[in-house]
């Protein structure tokens, strides 16, 4: 079986060959078992990872116990705050659902492929992922809104239950998973 | 120095860039279109396609926004040097807001084709405009979410009734007008 490459990502599909395989000789492969830590919640943001093959799951913890957030697919960047220069820790835990192969960037190897297409594939990457971050978290404020003008217009309460948000705060920290 | 070299400089130090390559992005704003724009004139209309990257070389620029109920409001008010419009460049979605001249405004307009040529370009052009894009979101991402954690909090008691205003400005933050 060949081994996991850039080649088959749809997300790449647009960069020619010999382009993506230049990234791929800069950058450190490196596999995850299912179950193993990608990152850990609270330690420090020093690279991310461009998930070349398998499936990885972001997790918070929360009052209640471990949460999914969200899933990471072939051809996409997670951990990506680590070469923004903001000093963060990770946000969240990162775990492999499936076999998984990634390539690590970090901020030395974009220095390392400065003036390569390389570079500017790991950028373009980047800015893709920002801006579906971005999005991502309007959408959710945008809903929580929405919820909330629906939720004081109804003439009824809504049902009582332990876990039913009650304020915007509550349904736009349900619908974030607490994840920032 | 020239005043596009000047205008980037100051560009480049407010988004935390190194502000020595400024001559790099001054000769990226004299290959745009120069545009002066008349007071009121709506430089790009929320919902439309996403077609010019500005930068705003002079002037001032209001962005406005329809609410949940329909209503268009004023967000915030852009100032110059800045740029704007690069969210809908990178990832092709329909304009988030509609952006009026606020007085004469003088613009650099990047068109799609210069965009899409730089956003793949390993050169130093290319390369510039990406980081300057990258950091711009950073500082969206960084600020934005810092108000949510705020407004998220449960120790920080606000009334109900300042939420709806609290998150719109997170949110305008998040997207880079504020």
């Amino acid at each position: 079986m060949p081994a996991p490459s850039t080649q088959g990502l749809r997300s790449l599909r647009e960069i020619p060959q010999e382009e993506r395989e230049a990234l791929e000789r800069v950058a450190q492969r490196i596999e995850y078992h299912p179950g193993q830590t990608v990152f850990r919640e609270g330690e420090p943001a020093d690279f991310a990872l461009l998930l070349l093959e398998g499936r990885m799951s972001v997790v918070v913890e929360t009052a209640r116990g471990r949460r999914v957030v969200g899933d990471v697919w072939p051809g996409e960047v997670v951990g990506e705050t680590a070469l923004l220069g903001l000093g963060e820790k990770r946000n969240a835990t990162v775990l492999a659902q499936l076999p998984s192969v990634g390539l690590i960037v970090d901020s030395s190897l974009l220095e390392r492929a400065r003036g390569t297409r390389a570079r500017a594939v790991a950028q373009k990457q980047l800015l893709l992922t920002m801006s579906r971050r971005i999005r991502a978290t309007n959408g959710a404020i945008r809903k929580a809104w929405q919820e909330q003008r629906a939720a004081e217009a109804q003439p009824t309460p809504e049902p009582e239950a332990p876990e039913a948000p009650v304020g915007l705060r509550d349904r736009l920290n349900r619908l974030l998973g607490g994840l920032l | 120095m020239n005043e596009s070299t000047a205008i980037a400089h100051l560009i480049l130090e407010r988004h935390a860039l190194h502000p020595e390559l400024d001559a790099l992005l001054g000769a990226l704003l004299e290959q745009c279109f120069q545009h002066r724009a008349e007071p009121g004139e709506v430089l790009c209309r929320e919902g439309d396609a996403t077609r010019d990257l500005f930068f705003l070389l002079d002037g001032e620029v209001e962005v406005r926004m329809r609410d949940l109920c329909g209503e268009d409001r004023p967000i915030a008010t852009l100032l110059a040097p800045t740029m704007f419009g690069h969210m809908g460049m990178i990832d092709a979605a329909p304009r988030s807001a509609t952006c009026v001249a606020h007085g004469q405004a003088r613009l650099a307009v990047m068109g799609r084709e210069l965009f899409d040529e730089l956003l793949d370009d390993p050169g130093p052009g290319g390369d510039i405009l990406r980081r300057l894009m990258l950091a711009a979101m950073s500082q969206q991402l960084a600020k934005g979410n810092a108000a949510l954690r705020i407004f998220l909090d449960p120790s920080i008691e606000a009334p109900e009734n300042f939420a709806a205003e609290r998150l719109r400005h997170a949110s305008g933050t998040l997207e880079g007008w504020r």
